[in-house]
């Protein structure tokens, strides 16, 4: 009897200037979002090439500078030029972004899988806790945190990743639910599977890939929340190019001089909504609830 | 035949209509063909269906049985596939053709279908007499109280008793045996003239889908209408339906009374499909070996060729065109 | 009469879950509702046995198989495998209980892990019994898959890549990876095409009759109970209402309970048959006397109040009915 393919696509499909052509037919927002989310990416890696003047560079003979041919995006009030501030200001805001995603993913993994596999006390305990860390907006958490670390970037990936640990937690423990109830974990344990093995082969696959779409929609609320401290304040220390700094520098002269505080509020804004659409897209391919042709 | 009025006929009990060998048609297929995605669904289906007839669409799923159901209710149509053929009903000499404001004026009103998954079918949020005066007041214009006393009504003749407190229960409420004769009271609330039914009891035990099955047919009857059962259980079609008609991957293979087509099938395929079904002294079951063909890999010739023992060269190479044969039409270059 | 041991034995086995009726109910301390899934199950299985339990959804057929399994506990009776029971087994006669018995579900897809591939699927029970080598382990699984009427390299595939009728077949062969001596199939072969479902009765019908295999089939479908199995046990709310050889007890069937599900089963060309009336009933605080007597044709008031308890036939194993010989 010959197996039928039902779902895996035909070999030429997986070429990728098809895939482009294709994606970009059935999905343009998504290919244009991913490609914006691609050329931050691009700017804050390559950053010292790809930047016009060093972030902290101040031109004297152009202070608060309206956008000309030397400094495309004008320059702020100590004659720094914006656009080389905004290039370089990318990478904090990937490394922020990135690494406190990454903390409160694997927090919330850990508490999620913990709440979702015990049961009484232990699971109580857990989720307690996750209702806690719910219970403040991730903003007014981070705060909290700063105002007892102190501040600087490694302070503020801290403060936001725990703050995200409670929405991944809450998430990992109802997929952990979920899955455990499944006929394919119970078939394991009439086979004399040991609990750590289905743990590991059965439940933990079944979770982490709902883990991963949930990380890359929370990477915008990430930086959307470190960008919120610096602007207050109360994350990234000056001079550092940080977009939430740069914002809140320009606050004084915003009826003047506008493009201090909006270039890199228009940056923001621009890998915010590009970051949600790249999320949302990711979700409706990986999510299985989602996909409407299997 | 002019359009039916809101008014309701009662059901005739068992004083069923005589059989009529030659019926006005109601419903004709021609040559319908349908492909989505580029691979072909339907190829060439054609048949008639007489007023106040029953007629069963059997096979193996995936031979686009339920596909002719949603091509006969309007539900699916280009631009979601390519549609070819020609599709008449009562009036409507080419219905494939009219715009969906015509489809509209039928859907629910003079063609209803019930499907194979009440508790899905129906919506969980509207209790049950939400869902049924619906109709009876957009469709036929009722007022409350006419709607109301009219879904009691509906719902006594769909078998349920206690018809005024279910009018309240929602969905979830009711056992799936009760969600499926809701779900008939709701598809014969305008009088339709065409009653597709999807598989209308596989969802149900044994016991309830006979009496499910008597209900759709007594009902239908009743009102002199006609039928599409879709079906994979032979036995049961052939209770039924008095024409049947077999489908493989996307064509017809046979079709005709379902007396001949089943008590002496010609059709290699159709004498499969019966060797398949297992009956309480059957001792033993030779059914065909393999599957259906995949969609994008259609055998050339006949389709069923690869699984048949009676092919041969012409079987693999020409399509065997669908010819008239002992009273019933045929597909096939070896039918006996 | 010699007669093998006894695999499995129920005795008195009674399932009750309490619900609770919450709210207003508790505060006046009403009692809590019972629902009796299982009543009174007597039954035994001995090796190379094959019974089917058949009866409509909610007759109690899963609840008695998650006993069987030792998945739920029973509130009342006994449930012994080869003699223990089977909620207090100890670590080794666990094992090889685990080995011994295996399961193939209804929802074969979701009895399947999706992202694991046929051979970790069918190679788990291999592995966790370390019943060969692991270089062996291809050779062992496409083997099975041979077994079960697939191609080895459908080893390499994900079940989300399968038809169901495919699917099903891969759980047969992980079902049998750990050389059980009782396999336990609820509804194996319901929800499929005609074809589909007939190639799995044969194959089920070759692998109990080639390897001596002890089935224990639940089904809806006489006609496949008939098919597979030489003893039936027919289910209505919880009871065993008629139990014997399958071909006795369809020929002549004694409760009309029985009698009511093979006339319901479609026949051909013969007109649909007089329905039973109504639906079963809600488990729920059940009234006294027979539990079938509200949709029998043939009650009285006797049996509305005398509840009936299984007895012997002259000829077979227990009716549960107080007018079954009357008939």
């Amino acid at each position: 009897m010959a197996v039928r393919d039902l779902s895996l696509p035909d070999r030429d499909a997986l070429r990728l200037p098809r895939l482009l052509a294709d994606q970009l037919r059935s999905r343009p927002f998504f290919v244009i979002a991913a490609m914006v989310s691609l050329t931050f990416l691009f700017a804050a890696v390559f950053a010292p090439w790809v930047a016009p003047y060093a972030p902290d560079f101040q031109d004297s003979n152009a202070l608060m500078a309206p956008p000309s041919a030397a400094h495309w995006c004008g320059t702020d009030s100590f004659g720094q030029d914006l656009l080389s501030r905004v290039i370089y200001g990318t990478r904090y805001v990937f490394l922020i972004g990135f690494s406190s995603v990454a903390i409160g993913a694997v927090g919330g993994l850990a508490i999620g899988l913990a709440a979702g596999l015990t049961r009484g006390a232990v699971e109580w305990g857990l989720m307690r806790f996750v209702d806690a860390i719910l219970a403040l907006p991730s903003l007014i958490m981070a705060i909290a945190f700063i105002s007892i670390l102190g501040p600087g970037v490694d302070k503020v990936i801290y403060a936001v990743g725990f703050a995200m640990i409670g929405p991944f937690a809450r998430t990992v423990r109802a997929d952990v639910l979920q899955v455990r109830a499944q006929a394919f974990v119970e078939a394991a344990g009439l086979m004399g599977v040991d609990r750590l093995r289905i743990i590991w082969r059965h439940i933990l696959p079944n979770v982490i890939f709902p883990l991963a779409v949930q990380a890359t929609i929370r990477i915008a609320e990430a930086i959307l929340v470190s960008s919120a401290l610096s602007f207050l304040g109360l994350g990234v220390v000056p001079p550092a190019p940080d977009w939430g700094l740069m914002i809140s520098e320009g606050r004084a002269f915003i009826s003047i001089v506008p493009w201090i505080s909006g270039v890199p509020g228009a940056a923001l804004a621009l890998l915010l909504i590009a970051l949600s659409i790249v999320g949302d897209g990711v979700r409706e391919q990986f999510d299985p609830k989602m996909r409407t042709n299997r | 035949m002019t359009h039916q009025s809101a008014r309701w006929t009662e059901p005739r009990g068992e004083n069923f209509l005589p059989f009529t060998r030659h019926r006005e048609t109601l419903l004709s297929l021609a040559d319908i063909s349908l492909a989505r995605n580029g691979h072909s669904v339907l190829d060439h289906v054609s048949f008639d269906l007489g007023r106040g007839e029953t007629l069963g669409l059997v096979g193996e799923s995936g031979a686009g049985k339920s596909t002719i159901a949603l091509v006969a209710m309007g539900l699916l149509r280009p631009p979601a596939v390519t549609l070819d053929g020609r599709m008449q009903f009562a009036e409507h000499e080419d219905l494939l053709a009219e715009p969906e404001a015509e489809w509209a004026t039928l859907r629910g009103r003079r063609i209803a279908m019930i499907f194979q998954d009440p508790a899905s079918a129906l919506n969980p949020c509207f209790t049950v007499g939400r869902q049924l005066e619906a109709p009876l007041r957009r469709l036929l214009g009722f007022d409350r109280v006419a709607a109301r006393r009219r879904s009691i009504e509906l719902l006594e003749s769909a078998g349920l008793n206690d018809a005024e407190a279910r009018l309240a229960a929602f969905p979830h409420e009711l056992s799936g045996g009760m969600q499926q004769r809701v779900m008939i009271a709701i598809a014969l609330a305008c009088n339709p003239e065409l009653l597709l039914a999807d598989e209308p009891t596989s969802a149900l035990d044994v016991t309830i889908q006979a009496q499910i099955m008597q209900l759709i047919l007594e009902q239908v009857r009743a009102r002199n209408a006609s039928c599409i059962f879709v079906l994979h259980d032979l036995a049961l079609a052939s209770q039924v339906c008095d024409r049947i008609v077999v489908l493989y991957a996307g064509q017809m293979v046979e079709a005709g009374p379902t007396e001949s087509v089943l008590r002496r099938s010609l059709h290699p395929y159709t004498n499969a499909l019966k060797s398949c079904v297992i009956e309480l002294d059957t001792e033993a079951l030779t059914p065909p070996e393999g599957g259906l063909p995949a969609l994008g890999a259609m055998p050339p010739g006949c389709r069923f060729a690869p699984r048949c023992s009676r092919a041969t060269a012409q079987c693999t190479s020409q399509t065997p065109p669908l010819r008239s044969l002992e009273g019933r039409e045929i597909a096939c270059w070896h039918p006996g | 009469m010699t007669e093998t041991a006894p695999i499995f034995r129920l005795l008195d086995v009674e399932k009750v879950y309490q619900i609770d009726r919450g709210g207003w109910s508790r505060l006046r301390r009403n009692p809590p509702r019972r629902l009796a899934a299982l009543d009174g199950i007597r039954l035994m299985v001995r090796a190379g046995d094959s019974i089917a339990l058949v009866g409509e959804s909610g007759s109690g057929k899963s609840t008695l198989l998650r006993v069987l399994l030792g998945l739920t506990e029973t509130s009342d009776g006994r449930a012994l495998y080869r003699g223990d029971d089977i909620a207090v087994l100890t670590d080794e006669k666990r094992r090889s209980f685990q080995r011994d018995v295996a399961m193939i579900y209804q929802d074969a897809r979701a009895s399947l892990n999706p992202r694991l591939k046929a051979l970790d699927l069918i190679g788990e029970p291999i592995r966790q019994h370390a019943l060969c080598p692991e270089p062996e382990l291809r050779d062992r699984v496409a083997a099975l898959l041979a077994r079960v009427g697939m191609p080895a390299d459908t080893a390499d595939r994900y079940p989300g890549q399968l038809s169901g009728g495919q699917v099903r077949r891969v759980a047969i062969a992980r079902a049998l990876a750990s050389e059980p001596k009782v396999i336990v199939a609820d509804e194996a072969v319901s929800g499929l095409d005609v074809s589909t479902q007939a190639q799995l009765l044969n194959l089920l019908r070759g692998l109990q009759h080639e390897m001596g295999l002890t089935l224990l089939f639940i089904t809806h479908d006489l006609a496949v109970a008939s098919y597979l199995c030489r003893r039936i046990a027919v289910m209505y709310l919880g009871r065993i209402v008629e139990t014997g050889p399958t071909k006795e007890v369809l020929r002549h069937p004694l409760h009309p309970y029985t009698r009511a599900l093979l006339t319901a089963s479609p026949r051909f060309f013969e007109p649909i048959a007089e329905t039973l009336p109504g639906e079963i009933p809600s488990p729920i605080d059940l009234p006294p006397g027979c539990r079938f007597a509200g949709r029998c044709r043939r009650q009285i008031d006797r049996s509305r109040t005398v509840a009936s308890t299984s007895r012997r036939s002259p000829r077979r194993a227990p009716v549960a009915k107080s007018l079954a010989s009357t008939r």
